[in-house]
């Protein structure tokens, strides 16, 4: 069992981004999904985790070790997948694989040559294997990144929005592959479709503002607003109106009509119907019931 | 949206610290050239409209460079954040998108040059010029170079190298494009003859013309139109925007325009094309069938680190290696170099070509590639270290286990196989010369050697590069920094500056021209010892890399520090041991200590310039060579004479620096005083000497050189090759006139009133001159298997304590001037009568003995039936090495130095229009009789017309008996434009009267007065004047002066001609030919040719101010026919116009005005027509 423990973890940028605001997490083994609107510092806490950058405070902590003093214990376990990553230009998959898994510590030149061509095929781009990454179109390219961060001996996995890009098809298998993975080791997914987390998430937080926002099994938080979810079919004209004298968490179009999702620990009023809670309705209430807060202050 | 687009464009700009950088520049290079004295022409304003053209079209070249950096910065910028796509879906018009790119670019390079002429016209203000140097200030002078020369080559730049950026968006290509474009300039310069380039020969008329036409920078145009321009037409005519000059600059505008116009039409707003895969039938994304398994690690240890470096390296040179980058950088590496090799191998056309030999090719690559090995390391250090960051790679990478110590080392490892890629690209491209030129003895350990010399300082230098980058951390300020640094310490800017201390000089590139005689000789030495301080410093720099990438300072074991500590200590050490020889142990003194030196010792001394002195009779002494050491023992024994006519009460003597007196004795009693900082040693004499009276001093000295500070090229003592002029470190009396400070402009800045004018030609001789010949009697000991050769009789030779000894006793008395030389030499003996003609040579080197000695025989036979015969003897010729520089050939009393590159050891067998070794054994046997034992003139006004002038003629002569006019001719035309285009440079003299500051009159012009006096009076009465000078005036006669050697010419010259010698000799007379018209009819009898011609002829006083005379002779034209036949008549000049006909059987060809070059004419060009038949 792999335990990552982060306590209080502050960063603040140069430019004076407060990008993670005192940040307290507990992870296991399994998938753990962070989720949070763009800008929320995902990204940021995940390099932070990968010893890619320094904390100002706080203490990140895996197997019992401090790895803002020891960033080569999490670098020797971990696999890694940027948001955003290129590749060096007219080098093909194969090689590449094969140079970080040198990188990462795989010596042996017999048991490499076998866990890149495992990869290769795990990702299926055995066929692509000799052509340059440079060249992959965005779901290939984003299938390396796995492959890559496969490679070695990973006890965490940190893949930063993986599925972006992907068709929903391959969204479906790569998320499998993950969780399948997952039953071993940690693994970390950022992403802010809520989805992903959903399906396969044993664990999650919501993030903004560099700030946990709620934190728990997804069952869990559902469960929280059991019997609280209330749907309505209306026209787009009267919105405001709803909004003004409603909790609206979401709205959404079809065909022609607005439909809106509203919190309330009873019928809120005519033409509503209770519905089941799912993961959005939590991701949503989470981040506005942020935005209220930081509008106080104001 | 066009202005917007503009003004966009500009605020970009503007907000770049690369451009203010850029204009500082700029600014700072004019103010540079604007201030310094030492730049621009002699006798030419620094204000005058031809030194600002001329310096602002060599600004203008710089242009190419900042066009390079500031297109690459901008163009690239849409593609480097990424923004290219959406900007290329914008509705942008694509002419006003590249219009106001193009626009910006030009007007931001016009202000960078409009700030170097600003800089330019400040520094001439602040500077305090001579008012000799200064004329008067015009706005025009300024502006008109900047619009007609400077904006139209801005434009040229921007468009070349923009289209560059929209075809390839690549930054390296356009890199290269800016290179390409400076490399094709100056090797087309070269080409060209383009007075640019030093040592350039003069070019034909119509080759000078065409250049004029395809120069895009107007460099050649500007030359063409001036070549000839006076003095005064310099300081005060603007350059005019006509002929070549105006047609060059509309054409390569046009030209210009035509590029853009082309890149703009293959221009299209499409980001980088990447060709997409076919698509697999059936997308499977992933396969979670495959059961994942881990792998096992090992992170850190050393087979990690190990194959983590083995790993990046051959990612690294994988992505190098298959750059299309590297392939052009090869190919233009090797074109350059073909080109270079195959001009070194061309060599200087007066001497003829050279052998591939592996010596100078490898000469010629060490002296071609490094600052090209330089540029390719900034830009590929900048693009490695960078890359996985800019590739977005960098995360990955960092994310991993892996040492980020190990990685950089691998990077930095990558960086250094593109200078050994490089060397070994050259080594074969030398190769492959010297089998296509079929040079059978290929020296691989030279090549090899290349590896070292040129490889390890770059070497080195990529670890400074690669550092700073790495410091810096930031791509382009790293790249400008490092840019920077390698500017200072391994270019010659730096040394311009004043950063000469060799340890500052990180990856100077070891330039020494390697002679088959001596090698690289001693500079080996020095190269070693920087090599381990640079090298150590270098592995120290190595070892803390990774401390510095990683911002703290931690030493990863006890072996890093026991190794960082000995590298540091072994620094230290080796800097200390260079530092104490290059400065410390050397008394070399240098720019302004010198001058310091040259005035406090003309203030002390001046007033002993007319001191009586003892003079020398007999030189007696033993040198002792040590080539392997380096230096040289002599000790001698002066015998000394009292030939004034009173008595002399104290002895002023003179040490040159170059030696260190050992001891010196005067066999008089007397009183040693000594003043060593100026080399001099006063001896008062107890009894004074009498007249008649006699003295004897005996000394010795030791002399050498110290690898560090370099050899001096007439006191070179090397392991083989040796020569010294070494009469000039014997002990020598009275004031040195040599130490004054020659520069008038330095002397105007310290206040120092002239240089004592040159002894007048009219000067009355003194009955009782002192010659000053001596007896000499030397003896040289060698190496045992070298033989010295000296002036004067072999009398005896011997080895013993293994030396090898040979003594030389002099025939005769001859002149204060003997040198050694010691090689290991084969030779060749043949005689001419009863004189032994003695070769001395490298064995390497025999191809050309039997051809030198031929000329020497043939020389000899024409002295002898045309002067008097050989006045020694014997006659010696010896091959000595290239470290001996500032000539071919050099002449002393019965011996005639050759260089092993300078025409001994040329390649002949293709040129017999360059007969090199004929012509120098001619001029330097001349040497013989003239300013050799019979006559040394006097130093004076018109002595060097009578040595170098009349040796020039006699060389011509026998040349012209041995090749033809046609070939001699060729000859004249060469020495006449030298002439022409040297003599604007300085106030002309008439030749009787040359200095030795103006080669060009003594050699040149001296030639083409001595040959067209040889037209109108015939060679034979000629040489009879010369054979009458000669008798008459010959040691122990006083020598005669160009006065005299007028009178004899005059004596030769028919009475209607007397009037020709003043013309040739007192008076600058130049003439101004041209044909105006010639037309063609058939007649019954053949053909009739009309023509009309110009002749004007004016009189120059030499300050460049001429008027126009009477024409009062007739003029040559020749009519040439179609089956080569000439007919040459002279015709009558009246009102500065000949007309005239020819009436010729066969279909005449052309018309040519003085054919045989009897006149002075500025412009050969147009004094040659074709028949137009009617």
């Amino acid at each position: 069992m792999n335990i990552l423990t982060i306590n209080g973890l502050k960063k603040t940028y140069a430019n004076g981004v407060r990008a993670i605001n005192d940040v307290t997490l507990e992870i296991g083994n399994g998938m753990f999904g962070l989720l949070g609107p763009n800008g929320a510092g995902k990204s940021s806490l995940m390099r932070t985790i990968a010893a890619l950058q320094k904390p100002d405070e706080g203490s990140i902590k895996f197997n019992g070790v401090n790895i803002i003093d020891d960033p080569l214990y999490i670098r020797k376990n971990l696999g890694y997948l940027p948001q955003e990553f290129g590749v060096y230009p007219r080098i093909s998959a194969y090689v590449l694989l094969d140079h970080i898994a040198v990188l990462k510590g795989v010596v042996d030149k017999a048991q490499r040559k076998q866990q890149v061509i495992s990869v290769l095929e795990q990702t299926n781009l055995q066929q692509h294997q000799h052509k340059a990454v440079n060249t992959y179109s965005g779901g290939m390219r984003q299938r390396f990144g796995i492959a890559q961060a496969l490679l070695g001996d990973p006890r965490i996995i940190i893949v930063d929005e993986p599925t972006a890009g992907l068709d929903p098809e391959e969204r479906y298998r790569f998320n499998n592959l993950l969780s399948e993975i997952g039953e071993h080791i940690i693994v970390i997914l950022s992403t802010h479709i809520v989805e992903d987390v959903k399906d396969l998430c044993t664990d999650m937080a919501v993030i903004a503002d560099g700030c946990v926002l709620s934190k728990g099994h997804p069952s869990d938080l559902l469960q929280k607003l059991e019997n609280k979810i209330w749907l309505k079919t209306i026209n787009k004209s009267e919105l405001a109106r709803y909004r003004d004298n409603h909790r609206v968490i979401s709205s959404r179009l079809n065909a022609g009509k607005l439909i809106i999702r509203v919190l309330n620990s009873g019928l809120p009023g005519e033409g509503f119907e209770s519905v089941r809670a799912d993961l959005e309705d939590v991701y949503f209430i989470t981040l506005s019931d942020q935005q209220d807060k930081t509008e106080s202050y104001v | 949206m066009f202005k917007q687009l503009l003004a966009f464009e500009g605020s970009f700009f503007l907000r770049r610290p690369v451009l203010y950088v850029n204009l500082i520049i700029f600014l700072i290079i004019g103010l540079l050239a604007g201030s310094n004295s030492s730049i621009g022409f002699p006798n030419i304003n620094k204000n005058s409209p031809y030194e600002i053209t001329y310096i602002t079209g060599i600004f203008s070249l710089l242009l190419i460079f900042a066009t390079t950096l500031l297109v690459a910065h901008s163009f690239q910028r849409e593609q480097d954040s990424r923004f290219a796509a959406v900007l290329y879906a914008l509705p942008l018009e694509k002419h006003v998108y590249l219009l106001t790119r193009v626009i910006a670019m030009v007007f931001i390079i016009s202000f960078c040059i409009a700030m170097a002429e600003l800089g330019l016209w400040v520094g001439h203000l602040i500077s305090s010029l001579p008012p000799d140097k200064v004329g008067s200030y015009k706005l025009i002078n300024y502006l008109f170079p900047l619009l007609a020369l400077a904006v139209p080559n801005a434009i040229f730049c921007v468009s070349l190298i923009c289209s560059t950026a929209w075809l390839t968006r690549n930054k390296l290509v356009i890199y290269i494009t800016g290179l390409c474009i400076y490399i094709f300039y100056i090797v087309g310069s070269i080409y060209a003859n383009s007075p640019l380039i030093a040592g350039a020969n003069p070019a034909s008329p119509e080759q000078m013309s065409l250049f004029a036409k395809l120069d895009p920078f107007g460099m050649a145009a500007f030359f063409e139109q001036t070549r000839y321009w006076t003095a005064v037409e310099r300081n005060e005519q603007q350059l005019s925007l006509s002929g070549n000059f105006l047609f060059n600059r509309v054409i390569w505008c046009l030209i210009s325009f035509l590029v853009l116009l082309f890149s703009y039409k293959r221009f299209s707003f499409i980001t980088e094309p990447i060709k997409p895969l076919k698509k697999s039938t059936k997308v499977i994304a992933l396969r979670p069938d495959i059961v994942y398994r881990s792998a096992g690690i090992e992170t850190q240890t050393y087979r990690h680190n190990i194959a983590v470096f083995i790993s990046t390296l051959k990612l690294n040179l994988r992505s190098v290696l298959k750059g299309i980058p590297l392939v052009l950088i090869l190919i233009l590496l090797t074109f350059i170099l073909s080109v270079e090799i195959a001009n070194a191998i061309a060599g200087d056309p007066r001497l003829g070509s050279n052998f591939a030999r592996t010596g100078l090719i490898v000469s010629t690559i060490m002296e071609t590639i490094p600052f090209y090995c330089m540029l390719v390391i900034l830009f590929y250090s900048a693009e490695l270290i960078w890359k996985s960051r800019l590739a977005g790679f960098h995360y990955i990478e960092l994310s991993t286990a892996a040492n980020p110590g190990t990685i950089v080392l691998s990077k930095l490892v990558s960086i250094m196989t593109l200078p050994l890629l490089l060397i070994a690209n050259s080594i074969i491209a030398g190769i492959v010369f010297q089998v296509i030129n079929g040079f059978q003895i290929i020296d691989l350990t030279i090549y090899l050697s290349l590896f070292y010399f040129t490889a390890l300082p770059l070497l080195i230098a990529t670890v400074l590069i690669t550092s700073i980058q790495l410091v810096v951390n930031n791509k382009y300020a790293g790249l400008a920094i490092a840019t920077g640094v390698v500017l200072l310490t391994s270019t010659n800017f730096g040394l311009m500056l004043g950063l000469t201390s060799p340890m500052l000089r990180i990856g100077d590139p070891f330039q020494i021209f390697y002679g088959d005689m001596n090698g690289f000789g001693g500079y080996k030495t020095a190269f070693h010892w920087k090599m381990i301080f640079h090298g150590s410093l270098a592995v120290a720099l190595v070892l803390i890399l990774p401390s510095i990438i990683q911002r703290r300072f931690r030493l990863a074991s006890k072996t890093t520090k026991v190794l960082l500590s000995s590298m540091i200590l072994i620094g230290t050490i080796s800097g200390y041991y260079i530092f104490r020889e290059t400065h410390i142990n050397s008394n070399i003194l240098k720019g302004t200590r010198l001058n310091e030196w040259k005035q406090e010792y003309e203030l002390k001394y001046k007033q002993y310039k007319e001191l009586p002195l003892l003079t020398v009779t007999d030189v007696k002494a033993l040198v002792q060579l040590k080539p392997s050491q380096q230096e040289y023992h002599v000790s001698g024994r002066y015998h000394l004479i009292n030939k004034t006519a009173g008595n002399i009460d104290s002895i002023l003597l003179y040490m040159p620096a170059e030696i260190t007196l050992k001891s010196i004795k005067i066999e008089s009693p007397g009183l040693f005083k000594n003043d060593t900082s100026f080399h001099h040693y006063w001896y008062v004499l107890t009894k004074p000497i009498s007249p008649s009276d006699t003295c004897i001093i005996q000394f010795s000295f030791s002399s050498g050189w110290s690898t560090f500070t370099g050899h001096q090229a007439f006191n070179s003592i090397i392991e083989n090759g040796t020569f010294i002029r070494i009469s000039r470190y014997f002990p020598s009396f009275g004031y040195h006139e040599d130490n004054e400070i020659t520069n008038s402009i330095e002397r105007t800045k310290r206040k120092m009133a002239p240089q004592d004018l040159l002894k007048l030609v009219e000067a009355p001789s003194m009955p009782d001159y002192d010659h000053g010949y001596i007896n000499l009697d030397l003896t040289i000991s060698t190496l045992e298997d070298q033989t010295a050769i000296s002036t004067g009789i072999l009398v005896n030779e011997w080895k013993a304590d293994s030396q090898h000894y040979f003594r030389y006793i002099t025939d005769k008395p001859i002149p204060f001037r003997f040198a050694v030389s010691s090689a290991r030499y084969k030779v060749k003996k043949a005689y001419h009568k009863n004189i032994p003609i003695e070769i001395y040579f490298d064995e390497r080197h025999n191809v050309n003995a039997d051809k030198l000695i031929a000329g020497a025989k043939r020389t000899l036979t024409y002295f002898d039936s045309n002067f008097v015969a050989y006045p020694h003897r014997i006659i010696r010729f010896a091959e000595i090495s290239a470290f001996a520089d500032g000539f071919a050939a050099t002449a002393y009393p019965t011996i005639i130095y050759m260089k092993e590159n300078g025409g001994f050891y040329n390649n002949l067998s293709d040129s017999s229009e360059h007969d090199v070794i004929n012509g120098l054994a001619a001029h330097e046997l001349a040497h013989q009789w003239w300013g050799g034992t019979p006559i040394t003139p006097e130093i004076r006004e018109g002595g060097w017309l009578l040595t170098e002038g009349i040796a020039n003629y006699i060389a011509l002569m026998i040349y012209q008996q041995e090749h033809g006019k046609k070939a001699a001719l060729e000859i004249v035309r060469q020495h006449l434009d030298t002439y022409l285009s040297s003599r604007s440079y300085s106030q002309e003299t008439p030749i009787y009267k040359t200095t030795y500051n103006t080669p060009h009159l003594a050699y040149n012009k001296g030639l083409v007065a001595l040959y067209q006096l040889q037209l109108l009076i015939g060679e034979k009465a000629l040489n009879r004047a010369l054979a009458s000078l000669l008798i008459a005036r010959a040691y122990p006669k006083v020598p005669p002066t160009t006065q005299d050697f007028l009178d004899e010419l005059r004596g030769v010259t028919p009475p209607g001609m007397q009037h020709k010698v003043d013309e040739l000799f007192k008076q600058i007379i130049i003439y101004d030919l041209k044909l105006k018209s010639v037309s063609g009819t058939k007649i019954p009898e053949g053909y009739k040719v009309t023509f009309r011609g110009e002749v004007l002829k004016f009189l120059e006083d030499g300050k460049g101010n001429k008027r126009v005379i009477a024409v009062d002779e007739k003029i040559a034209v020749t009519c040439v026919s179609d089956d080569g036949k000439e007919v040459t008549r002279y015709f009558p000049v009246s009102a500065g116009l000949i007309n005239g006909s020819f009436v010729s059987k066969e279909k005449p060809m052309y018309i040519k005005m003085d054919p045989d070059l009897s006149l002075i004419d500025l412009f050969l060009k147009d004094n040659e027509k074709n028949v137009e038949i009617n």
